[in-house]
């Protein structure tokens, strides 16, 4: 049994090399949040899709566009703005690190998001920050309040995937619930 | 009081109705509570079993299905992950340690579970409790086996006994490894997880039951003694996941995503405490569902009491009018039939609850056998007794009906009753 199923294996594994690579899901309007407290060290990743951060998923064309980028760059990388920890907590943090195929030059974008995939013209385009947070009291840390829904009015819900020393979890925040609260 | 003492009377007097009335309203709590309660404990009895294990690594498929397979062994099986890939994996840096699982063969009904002796040593459930030896030690030898409590039980098994697995999931197998028997050297003690149910042996053990088979059966005209087999490589070529512990828990969605993004072959890492809420994200529009339901048949059942209680009222008029005569207030006669009502509730509820207490007391046995569910029989939950507050709640204001009904009669038709 178990060597007709790694036969099976190796047949599909010839068969399916192209598509190997799993790309994370990317839905308009949901972002996604991957928090990570270890000790006093708060971490996070945010992934939102450009078009509900700018409006588009491309390279900027026009100055106008490339204002827009701008501006997220900037609302992006203030992580308090972004996500306020509980206050007992005493976090303090770090600006966020924004990374984006947007931010690219033009062209480097298309050759960098789609090597797995030559023929797909209109690829998506996500805005990926790092925040990194240090707390004095880390076991006061119970919620995240998360501002994004206001900035970002086509941000439909974000989903967070938490780990701590108690546990994982996971919440949908949408707007007007928009706090998270740690396991 | 004496209200109420007649009340009791009363009640006693018109037994029959009364006790079908209890009845259903017995049954509807059962039903109500025992919902709520397998609701309850199965999450707790899934949080349970695993803890302290950072990512769960399989061959790519459903996470939840994964989760299932791997830890609860229920759902259909996954396929498996090349031994050179968990060995890649494994010695990554950031990984701390790993336990490989191995399913696909069973012992009575039972799963065998082949892994190595990390399984002992980091495998937690609960609050972080390690697992222990009620008797003997972890499998050393080829042919050693350690079993879980529940099958040690429940086949009477002890040390130093002799059994032989069989090949595929069925408690009814044809194809036996009966060439090559194993040893029982350990019984683990009882955790209340899947780990009671299960009989370990080491991933070589495996490897070695199947050395001489191809396809899911045994070769033909080709047979190697269990003592011949010692001298091949055991090493197994693939195994069915992994658990995986990490030096720091920053790094673990990283890891997560680099796993599956693995090139050598489509894998699946999951967070199983992510994944478990996954699953009962989904099974929550059931599970209220249920709750509704169940909260529709405790109505009915009050709605049997009304029918009940009003019917009678009818019957009793020349009762109250007697109870006016000799001098019982309008409030009085209110209280005796609210009474009645509450009377009726309380011992519904009761009877109910103990009902309910019997029942799983009675499947508890099954349930963690099949299952692997362990549900704790008392003490009621804080949210159970607020249902059953609820239910009272529910009988009081049922029973306000009759009483108003009976207060009106007592004082408007009071001795006019012609007969």
């Amino acid at each position: 049994m178990k060597t007709l199923l790694s036969l099976h294996i190796a047949t599909a594994l010839t068969v399916m090399s192209t598509v190997l690579f799993a790309a994370p899901p990317h839905v308009h309007g949901a972002g996604t949040l991957q928090l990570v407290l270890e000790g006093s060290r708060l971490n996070a990743e945010l992934r939102l899709p450009a078009i509900n951060v700018v409006g588009f998923e491309h390279a900027p064309s026009d100055t106008k566009q490339e204002e827009a980028v701008k501006k997220a760059v900037a609302l992006l990388r203030d992580s308090r703005q972004v996500l306020t920890p509980s206050e007992k907590a005493q976090c303090t943090a770090a600006p966020g690190v924004v990374a984006s195929a947007l931010l690219l030059e033009h062209g480097q974008a298309d050759h960098d998001h789609d090597d797995h995939d030559e023929a797909h013209d209109d690829d998506h385009a996500d805005f990926d920050v790092r925040y990194g947070f240090d707390c004095r009291r880390p076991e006061a840390l119970k919620q995240i309040k998360v501002r994004l829904f206001q900035p970002l009015p086509k941000l439909e819900r974000l989903d967070v995937e938490m780990v701590t020393a108690t546990g994982q979890a996971r919440q949908r925040l949408v707007p007007g619930q928009a706090v998270i609260t740690l396991p | 009081m004496a209200i109420l003492t007649l009340a009791a009377k009363s009640l006693w007097n018109r037994r029959l109705t009364s006790a079908l009335v209890v009845v259903a309203i017995a049954l509807s709590v059962t039903l109500l509570l025992g919902v709520e309660r397998l609701r309850t404990q199965t999450r707790a009895s899934f949080a349970n079993t695993l803890s302290g294990v950072d990512l769960i690594v399989g061959a790519r498929g459903s996470p939840i299905n994964l989760l299932l397979y791997s830890v609860f062994r229920i759902g259909d099986p996954t396929n498996n992950v090349n031994w050179s890939s968990y060995r890649t994996l494994a010695t990554d840096h950031r990984v701390a340690w790993t336990v490989p699982l191995s399913l696909g063969d069973s012992h009575q009904g039972f799963r065998v579970l082949g892994t190595n002796q990390n399984y002992f040593q980091r495998y937690r459930y609960g609050r972080d409790h390690p697992l222990h030896f009620a008797e003997g030690r972890e499998f050393a030898d080829l042919f050693d086996a350690v079993l879980g409590a529940e099958v040690a039980e429940r086949l009477g098994y002890r040390l130093g006994q002799s059994i032989i697995l069989a090949h595929g999931a069925g408690a009814v197998s044809f194809a036996l490894h009966e060439d090559k028997p194993f040893r029982v050297v350990g019984i683990l003690a009882r955790t209340g997880t899947p780990v009671d149910q299960t009989v370990h042996v080491s991933l070589a053990g495996i490897e070695a039951i199947h050395a001489d088979w191809r396809g899911g059966a045994p070769l033909p005209g080709f047979h190697l003694s269990a003592e011949q087999v010692r001298q091949l490589d055991l090493t197994p070529k693939t195994i069915t996941a992994f658990l995986v512990g990490l030096n720091t828990k920053t790094a673990i969605f990283r890891v997560q995503r680099e796993i599956n993004e693995f090139s050598a072959e489509p894998l699946l890492a999951i967070l199983p405490g992510l994944t478990l809420q996954q699953l009962w994200d989904l099974m929550g529009l059931a599970e209220n569902a249920l709750l509704v339901v169940s909260g529709l048949v405790v109505l009915v059942s009050f709605t049997v009491m009304l029918v009940a209680l009003l019917t009678s009222l009818n019957e009793r008029r020349r009762e109250m009018a007697i109870l006016r005569a000799v001098g019982a207030q309008p409030s009085q006669i209110f209280t005796l039939v609210l009474g009645e009502s509450v009377t009726l509730a309380l011992a519904g509820a009761t009877c109910g609850l103990l009902l309910l207490q019997g029942a799983l007391w009675l499947a508890g046995p099954v349930l963690e056998a099949q299952l692997g569910l362990t549900i704790a029989a008392w003490p009621p939950s804080r949210y159970e007794l607020m249902l059953l507050v609820a239910v009272l709640g529910c009988g009081l204001v049922a029973g306000m009906i009759p009483a108003w009904r009976a207060y009106r009669y007592s004082v408007a038709d009071g001795m006019t009753l012609r007969m």
